[in-house]
């Protein structure tokens, strides 16, 4: 409203009253302005003269100030930085200035109305801009569609375009929050070329130079597009609006982001909307099950951490939070993902090509990024679930330029424990909370800074003995900069921290504490070139400090006899540079070609036992301990990692990509029970333990069907894994002073094929995948002491092959939708006893062969309803409920199959987690 | 509306969610494994040790444990010293004492009836101290039994405890008759089969170390479990606390078999496997042996408890619904017995007015819950 009545003033001034030349002003300006925005040089000359500017926030975002001046008439100072672009300027009496910008269609006024010799503004009539419609109250849209039919001159005009080409660049908003848009796609429709926006929202976009209309569509969004001339490099934001389906509306795709364009295969996106709609246990938006729901992604069962992407294990995986590693993902058993629905914004899984700025783990990276907060007013979110209930509250500080979305989220109850069927669970309690922290600030056009900041926290107590906590603590700050057009960069350095502890405390002579902690300090620097319209070039280093502190014991008390037990800590330094190129060769043909080369220092101080050559490691042929000094580099490990993919367009609506990957993990997690449980601990790369390696080649088609309104898909894949870490039987994990006489080295395959069908759009979306995947792992090295199935290949725990996957959403009017999710999967592999046998007073069960057998096959149906409340725009608070039902046909999908001994009997048991449907209701509010 | 949604909710939490546990058959496998298994301790000085040697067998197999009779089982010392110990039969081979030489180290030897010849390693006697003490606390799952005892030497470090728990428990309805060889007898005081005395030894392995602590200390381990409502404290209870101490390697065995068989279930197993002891088959060096030989002295203690020293127990017998029935004419007794003798399926009780009656022999002869009529010696 403020600006909308600076320009009714201004255009009253202009038709009502005669203006004063500038020249009459004597007031002086001073002052070095360097690469600030246009409104941030208005408040600077604001606060020091009585000046009054008058401007639409829209024609001058372009403008990038640059100068330095002493004593000089504000005119001269304005002159100097309007001179390339076309925007004019009056000033009056009053000290008012008014700026506004020459518009392609223009109307003559009456000659004596300004004097023609002072005045260097023509008035303009802007269609969808007039007096009539700023009477009204939705001054928004029609901003919008003057922006449409506005002409943007880029870089400074001249007579005519001159040879050669020219770079376009800036930001893509949401009109409504001022949030960047990942993922928009900027394009031209002839010829066929386009971009998208990074992280960030920004885009870089070479063209020859002339006239143009950029087309900008986005997920979600109303597609929308930009009439340029293209003079010169030079800046043009972008807004565009949610895309909000009239009662009738036709639903336009666009093509350009499609799956059949994109270069990366095995890339899958989803939007926080997406994510929203899939049917969730406890009616709480949950990213990690949305990602479950993908093709090539698994599970080893319902309360279990972390997920297995393309026959990975859950530590291949890279899963970050605005670049920040996040160690443990879950909460509570593994049913609640550690990420805050009202702070996401989208995600995206890497699983065949990995860009060669990510690295560290073999299998995938799960890339969560969060919301920046709305630049235009405060407001908030949350919800009240079964379980759980959150709150989020973002918003500008003191102006737009800073923005900050802070969010909580808490257990206040444990009834679920008690479902659990085992008696330990049922005395204990547990409890989570984490809280979220995200400011950005756009110092200027060219440096925006980010604080991400994340702390989780999980506790359980079992058997009202035994206290277990685990915390995920994150911190990142992240600085972009822009160079030019054409190159800019993002600096991030931050700390990732995970730890565990377990305490226990009724036995007073046994009372103890255990704690495990990882730090990770990084460092790293990502910049991008957009050389020509063919190169688009991608460079930059990383460097992570490991700090791993792999367990200390001490007494809980004073009574305690606990004698401390502390293993050595562990540090290393993973350091990574990469480059790649990502090449149009033709219309056709686009390859992307990466190198990363990574190298592991292992470091000081520690003490490294030697063991007898030829031998298998155990303690009885340990011959001799180094000891190394602080920061000794012990032992150091380094390879290429090469990233190779590659698209070809059969068609407009088809095509075909072929990828190539190597990855090296310097870090494992070490864990023998058959889930991930959140007391497992992290090992990194020692001169015993190898780091992992793995390569991975994958062949996709892609096929869009009904103009682009279906994308349907099929993906092979062939993996090889060498290094992977598997266990002695009864290995010691925690508190094991040589933990490397202990694992087992193994080596790994996996292959499969993912089918996907897709609508991503429109009334009825969503999608159907089917997956084939295997992994098999082999530990045949008769010098490790013992061989797993006489070193035959072996299914590895989440070997699940067939996979099937249903979301379905149908949005029945604006206010109501419902959504379906089927899941169907081979039963995971299990280890069946073989022989029975008596020993120590009761029957026993005799195991032979690792995972032989397979639990019943799951299946699972999910039902959810989203209810909106009434969509009036001047409500306080909307709110909307969720109604959910998982697993609706109330299926005993076994989590795992055991034997245990009961009165001296063996007694075989499935145990399901839910073993019925589970009805959950949640209440969401935004204000 | 939302207020019925709400109330649904509830409705739904209270009665409806919950996850279960089924039974499961595992798929039958035809494993001919027949592996030798070896269990026992042997104890040196005057307590009396038995080995036990018995086959795996297939999981549909519910029967007992097939017996390796005939196998001739010896201890044979470092020195070349061999001990035989006896065959007592159903595939038992014991000895009532063993006096080995502390200084030496001892193995098992087992030449089995298939010819096959095996060879536990070579161990040392290891030295278990004293119980210190034994009590009992009631809590409200039931009776639990802790066990205090230290070394000062601080070798022990690990520890194992075997229980042999015996109870006295008494069946429905006192019978005076008794059905020998076709005739009904009264059967006089020492005959009477309403009072028994049960013995068993806790089938889980219970094991602990001290081996994290500065001192070889052990403070009140729970060695015993007598759930509330238990037969075993209906009337008096007892059980005997056998302490032996192990070497590391078979402390990991005993309490990596306890991980898999035992504490199972969860939500986080372990990868289950089999753990090879330290048993092998000397001309086959590729079978698997189960079992774990153990060499080391015997500590023991006895405790006892009786019902009248818990509250609130709500023993619920076993009997509670047996009733006496009047025999029809033509009343005669040996209609309920077959005449080629025992298993019987009814007990006389008594006569009424020259009708004999009788019940079920679970509620007119205790012996046919498990026990036995003999008072065990040690009994108060």
């Amino acid at each position: 409203m403020q600006k909308l009545r600076k320009y009714l003033s201004f255009l009253s001034v202009f038709l009502f009253f005669s203006c004063r030349i500038n020249g009459q002003v004597n007031k002086k300006i001073s002052g070095d302005f360097q690469g600030i925005t246009f409104a941030q040089f208005v408040k600077s000359v604001e606060s020091v003269t009585d000046y009054r500017f008058f401007y639409i926030a829209d024609q001058v975002d372009s403008i990038t100030v640059n100068i330095s001046v002493k004593d000089q008439p504000l005119s001269v100072v304005l002159d100097r930085i309007f001179q390339h672009s076309d925007l004019h300027y009056a000033i009056d009496d009053e000290l008012e200035v008014f700026v506004i910008k020459k518009f392609s269609i223009q109307t003559k006024l009456p000659a004596d109305f300004f004097n023609s010799k002072n005045v260097k503004a023509d008035t303009a009539k802007i269609p969808g801009f007039e007096e009539d419609d700023y009477a009204e109250e939705k001054p928004v849209l029609k901003l919008k569609s003057s922006a449409e039919l506005r002409l943007y001159t880029i870089g400074p005009k001249t007579n005519s375009y001159k040879k050669g080409k020219g770079t376009v660049a800036g930001y893509v908003r949401d009109l409504k929050s001022g949030e960047a848009i990942i993922g928009a796609t900027v394009s031209l429709d002839d010829p066929p070329i386009g971009v998208s926006t990074d992280n960030y929202g920004y885009y870089s976009f070479t063209l020859p130079l002339g006239p143009h209309t950029l087309l900008i569509s986005s997920i979600g969004m109303k597609d929308t597009r930009r009439r340029i001339e293209l003079y010169a490099d030079g800046k043009l934001n972008i807004d565009m609006e949610e895309f909000i389906a009239g009662m009738k509306a036709v639903v336009v795709v666009s093509e350009k982001n499609s799956n059949t364009g994109r270069l990366n295969m095995g890339t899958e996106r989803l939007n926080i909307k997406t994510i929203k709609q899939i049917p969730v246990v406890f009616g709480e938006a949950d990213v990690l099950r949305a990602v479950l729901a993908l093709p090539g992604v698994t599970s080893v069962g319902e309360a279990s951490t972390g997920f297995n992407v393309r026959g990975g294990s859950a530590d291949q995986n890279l899963v970050l939070f605005n670049d920040a590693s996040i160690y443990n993902s879950s909460h509570f058993f593994g049913l609640f993902s550690a990420f805050n629905p009202d702070v996401i914004k989208g995600v995206e899984l890497y699983k065949s090509s990995i860009p060669e700025k990510f690295g560290g783990r073999l299998s995938s990276v799960l890339d969560i990024t969060t919301r920046d907060g709305n630049k235009k007013k405060i407001s908030g979110a949350g919800g009240i679930g079964p379980l759980t209930t959150r709150l989020s509250l973002e918003g500008p500080v003191f102006n737009e330029n800073t923005t900050f979305l802070i969010a909580g989220r808490a257990t206040y109850s444990d009834w679920l424990l008690k479902l659990i069927p085992n008696d330990s669970y049922k005395n204990s309690s547990a409890g989570f909370y984490d809280l979220n922290l995200h400011v950005s600030h756009e110092m200027n056009a060219k440096n925006n800074f980010f604080i991400t900041g994340y702390f989780s926290n999980d506790q359980f107590r079992l058997n009202s003995d035994t206290l277990y906590r685990y915390q995920n603590k994150n911190i990142n700050l992240k600085w972009k900069h822009i160079f030019n057009n054409k190159l800019n960069g993002v600096i991030t350095v931050g700390y990732d921290g995970y730890d565990y502890s377990i305490a226990s405390s009724q036995n007073p002579v046994n009372a103890y504490k255990f704690a495990f902690q990882i730090g990770q300090t990084n460092f790293r620097s990502d910049f991008t070139l957009t050389a020509n319209t063919k190169h688009s070039i991608n460079f930059g280093l990383s460097s992570e400090l490991y700090k791993i502190q792999p367990g200390t014991f001490d007494p809980y008390s004073k009574q305690s006899l606990v004698v401390p037990d502390h293993i050595q800590g562990e540090q290393a330094l993973e350091s990574a540079f990469y480059l790649g190129d990502h090449m149009v060769v033709s219309p056709r043909l686009s390859v992307s070609a990466g190198i990363r080369y990574s190298i592991f220092n292992y470091l000081g101080p520690h003490d490294v036992y030697h063991y007898l050559p030829d031998l298998p490691l155990n303690e009885t042929n340990i011959t001799d301990t180094t000891s190394y000094h602080s920061a000794k580099f012990i032992k150091t490990y380094q390879g290429p990692e090469f990233r190779i993919s590659a698209r070809y367009s059969l068609s407009d609506a088809a095509s075909v990509k072929i990828s190539y990957n190597t990855l090296r993990q310097y870090i494992h997690l070490l864990s023998n029970t058959t889930a991930i449980s959140p007391t497992d601990i992290w090992k990194l790369s020692d001169p015993s333990i190898q780091p992992q390696f793995g390569d991975q080649i994958s062949v996709g088609f892609y096929k869009n069907l009904k103009s682009n309104t279906i994308e349907t898909s099929i993906e092979f894949y062939y993996k090889h894994i060498e290094h992977y870490l598997d266990y002695k039987s009864g290995a010691t994990l925690l508190l094991n002073h040589h933990i490397e006489t202990d694992v087992l080295n193994t080596r790994g395959k996996a292959y499969g094929a993912e089918l996907m069908i897709k609508k991503p759009s429109g009334k009825l979306n969503g999608w159907l995948s089917y997956t084939y995947s295997r992994t098999l792992l082999q530990q045949d090295d008769k010098l490790a002491g013992e061989t797993i199935n006489d070193g035959k290949y072996y299914p590895a725990n989440f070997d699940r092959p067939h996979n099937v996957n249903f979301i379905g959403n149908f949005q029945i009017n604006h206010r109501f939708s419902i959504s379906l999710n089927v899941n169907y999967s081979t039963g995971r592999p299990i280890t069946l006893p073989t022989a029975l046998y008596d020993l120590g007073g009761a029957e026993r069960v005799y195991y032979s062969q690792r995972n032989e057998y397979r639990i019943p096959d799951y299946f699972r149906t999910d039902l959810s309803m989203n209810i909106e409340g009434n969509h009036k725009i001047k409500k306080f608070k909307h709110s909307s409920w969720t109604i959910g039902v998982y697993n609706l046909t109330a299926r005993k999908n076994p989590y795992s199959i055991f034997f245990v001994e009961e009165n001296g009997l063996v007694k075989g048991y499935k145990l399901s987690i839910f073993g019925s449907a589970i009805p959950s209701i949640t209440y969401n509010f935004r204000f | 509306m939302k207020l019925t949604w709400f109330a649904f909710l509830i409705a739904v939490l209270v009665l409806g969610p919950s996850g279960c546990k089924q039974v499961y058959t595992p798929p039958v496998v035809n494993s001919n494994s027949g592996y030798l298994v070896v269990d026992g301790v042997l104890f040196n000085g005057n307590d009396s040790s038995i080995v036990k040697l018995s086959r795996t067998r297939s999981l549909a197999d519910s029967s007992q444990p097939a017996p390796e009779s005939g196998a001739a089982v010896s201890v044979v010392s470092s020195s070349g010293m061999e001990y035989p110990l006896t065959d007592i039969g159903n595939g038992s081979y014991g000895a009532a004492q063993l006096n080995l030489d502390g200084s030496l180290q001892y193995q098992l030897k087992i030449m089995s009836v298939d010819g096959n010849e095996y060879l536990s390693d070579l161990t040392d006697i290891r030295v278990t101290p004293p119980i210190d003490s034994v009590y009992w606390r009631q809590d409200s799952l039931g009776v639990a039994v802790y066990l205090t005892t230290h070394d000062p030497t601080n070798n022990a470090r690990y520890y194992r405890w075997i229980v042999d728990e015996t109870w006295q428990y008494h069946t429905a309805f006192v019978s005076l008759l008794d059905y020998v060889n076709g005739e009904v007898v009264f059967r006089d005081a020492n005959n009477r089969v309403y009072d028994c005395y049960r013995t068993a030894t806790l089938p889980e392995i219970n094991v602990a170390t001290s081996n994290k602590l500065s001192n070889d200390l052990i403070y009140q381990k729970q060695v015993i479990r007598v759930p509330t409502a238990s037969e075993k404290l209906s009337f008096e209870y007892s059980a005997m606390i056998k302490q032996y101490t192990l070497t590391k390697d078979a402390f990991n065995y005993w309490n990596n078999l306890a991980t898999n068989t035992q504490n199972t279930g969860s939500l986080f197993d372990r990868q289950p496997f089999t753990q090879q002891g330290n048993i092998h088959c000397v001309n086959k060096p590729g079978i698997p042996v189960i079992g774990y030989i153990s060499f080391s002295t015997l500590q023991k203690q006895r405790i006892f408890i009786s019902k009248n020293d818990v509250f609130s127990w709500n023993y619920y017998p076993y009997y509670a619904e047996c009733e006496i029935s009047s025999l029809p004419p033509p009343n005669d007794p040996s209609l309920l017995f077959p005449a080629t003798g025992p298993p019987f399926f009814f007990t006389l009780i008594g006569t009424n007015n020259g009708t004999y009656l009788f019940t079920d022999i679970r509620c007119g002869d205790c012996r046919n819950h498990g026990g036995t009529t003999t008072k065990p010696s040690f009994w108060p």
